[in-house]
């Protein structure tokens, strides 16, 4: 086989799965729900599963300004930048291994797998202020 | 070796480049822009090495054969691109969100890239503040570098990165084998193509996919070496074994099965020298991550007394055996097939099976092996990772049995067919 055809077909390939990513998802259609949640909607969402505790209120809640990946652990890195007060969770809808554990304003919270070690840390600073651990 | 094999080779190798060079330029505070030029530059000149040490393959006599090849692989990149659109998560699966991208999240920051490998302060309270902080950092490292440069933490690009291994791995596997038989390599990239565990694993944005890659293209440059003898195959096979190493766990562990197979060989006219040279730079960055920066494993640190209990455990070997047979079917029915096909072809020509095969077989036992003595639950860790351990010895193992194939063909035609 000549190089030329070879190189056209590989590179319109990987152009081509570039396109359908952006086809697929540009017009909202997604494998997952993303909430956005407050801070006090965190807390109203912890404190009554009698397992969590938020231990200091008006906790200023820094991130590096990428939306966490919060389905593990949340993990907010304190940072210097522009606080935000919002916590964007993602989780699957088709994943099995999840379970919906509360719901705040409407929107369903699924953690990780329930008999999964997952923890919720909020920080303020560089000290962590309190953390909730299942 | 074919332009277009080479074209993505380099392009892995410049990749991997990356992944390493953005790793070491991160302790030194080495600003990215810098970075980027030193990187387009060692890009520049490894294609220009490449293009020179390697000759490029002749062109087929046959005309018409050639645009049966073309046609055969627009055909099969249009039905994996096809599938792929049904399965293409938007941010990738498990993995993805719970370590691989987390771990690029803060290699892209040039103040907390440490901080999973470094109990700080925030994370003195956990024991395991980012999951697999000690996993190699090829993927998250190429993910960081590429989210640092463009500004941007764009989902698009470890969906891009990962997709690279969905189309190299059959396209290399056609082209390679193409050359020698194009009704094999044709039977095999349709294979590939409609594969639904080669689709899951790439586009979910898992590192496995870059393992069966690396593997390959191991298997692949070995064969160049055997047929054309010149010292650059064994250097990139060194390279793609230090790829291997430096992407996950599991790397360091084919490397060393790959190395001990083919010892007798490699120990031969001095031929181990090409190949520490490929693998020198992967291998250092490796080692350093491991000593200076990573925790130590999960499965290392759980073992102790109770190791020596697992071993004499009957029940673990049976449940082993139980998962890997119920894995093979569910996930890769036609694999043990093909194998057999290619077993028996061995013993009615009376040939050896090809080494390769021995690489993938003592992997397997050394997965086998590392289940056994797991600290884990057994049975909840097999069923978490032992079909993704089968799929980065697939690609391998399909190239090497239609290389066997590919062979028998050539015994067969006469002389004029070969073309």
């Amino acid at each position: 086989m000549k190089t030329l055809p070879v190189h056209i077909i590989l590179l319109a390939a990987l152009l081509g799965s570039v396109a359908i990513y952006g086809a697929k998802f540009r017009h909202g259609e997604t494998d997952i729900d993303e909430v956005k949640l407050t801070l006090g909607d965190l807390r109203t969402l912890l404190e009554p599963q009698g397992r969590v505790g938020i231990a200091t209120h008006n906790l200023q809640l820094e991130m590096t300004g990428w939306v966490q990946y919060v389905l593990q652990p949340v993990r907010v890195i304190p940072h210097k930048e522009k606080p935000m007060d919002t916590v964007l969770f993602i989780f699957p809808k088709t994943d099995p291994d999840t379970a919906i554990q509360a719901r705040i304003s409407g929107h369903p919270v699924l953690w990780q797998r329930p008999s999964a070690h997952y923890r919720f840390i909020l920080t303020s600073g560089n000290q962590s202020t309190a953390h909730a651990q299942k | 070796m074919h332009r277009s094999s080479l074209l993505m080779i380099g392009t892995l190798l410049v990749l991997c480049l990356c992944s390493i060079v953005y790793f070491l330029s991160l302790p030194l505070h080495v600003p990215v822009g810098i970075t980027a030029l030193l990187l387009a530059a060692g890009a520049f000149f490894l294609f220009r090495f490449l293009h020179r040490r390697i000759p490029a393959e002749p062109l087929p006599a046959n005309p018409a054969r050639a645009r049966w090849g073309y046609l055969v692989l627009a055909a099969g990149m249009a039905l994996l691109l096809n599938k792929a659109y049904y399965i293409i998560p938007k941010y990738g699966e498990w993995d993805a969100w719970w370590f691989w991208n987390l771990h690029a999240k803060y290699l892209s920051q040039p103040t907390h890239w440490h901080e999973p490998y470094f109990n700080y302060e925030i994370f003195k309270t956990f024991t395991s503040p980012v999951p697999h902080a000690d996993y190699p950092l090829f993927l998250p490292a190429s993910v960081g570098f590429f989210w640092r440069l463009s500004g941007v933490q764009a989902q698009i690009i470890p969906y891009t990165i990962s997709i690279l291994a969905m189309i190299a791995i059959p396209a290399i596997v056609f082209i390679e084998l193409s050359r020698k038989n194009l009704l094999v390599a044709s039977l095999l990239l349709l294979y590939l193509v409609t594969d639904e565990v080669l689709l899951h694993f790439t586009t979910a944005q898992f590192a496995d996919g870059y393992i069966a890659l690396f593997l390959l293209l191991c298997f692949v440059c070995m064969e160049h070496y055997r047929r054309d003898g010149r010292a650059i195959y064994l250097q990139l096979t060194g390279a793609f074994a230090g790829c291997c190493l430096w992407t996950k766990n599991e790397g360091i562990m084919l490397t060393l099965v790959f190395a001990l197979v083919y010892a007798p060989f490699l120990l031969k006219a001095g031929r181990w020298k090409h190949l520490l040279t490929g693998i020198a730079l992967p291998l250092l960055a490796l080692l350093l991550f491991k000593t200076v920066y990573a925790p130590s494993n999960d499965l290392v640190q759980g073992q102790g007394g109770k190791t020596l209990e697992k071993l004499k455990d009957r029940s673990r070997y049976k449940l082993i055996w139980d998962i890997f047979k119920m894995t093979l079917n569910k996930y890769f029915p036609y694999l043990s097939y093909l194998t057999g096909a290619y077993l028996l072809k061995c013993a009615v020509a009376r040939q050896l099976p090809q080494k390769g095969l021995l690489v993938i077989l003592l992997a397997a036992l050394g997965y086998a092996f590392i289940y056994l003595i797991t600290p884990h639950d057994l049975e909840w860790h097999m069923y978490t990772s032992v079909d993704r351990l089968m799929f980065q010895l697939t690609p391998s193992l399909l190239f090497l049995i239609g290389t066997g194939f590919s062979d028998l063909r050539l015994k067969l035609d006469p002389p004029s067919a070969q073309q």
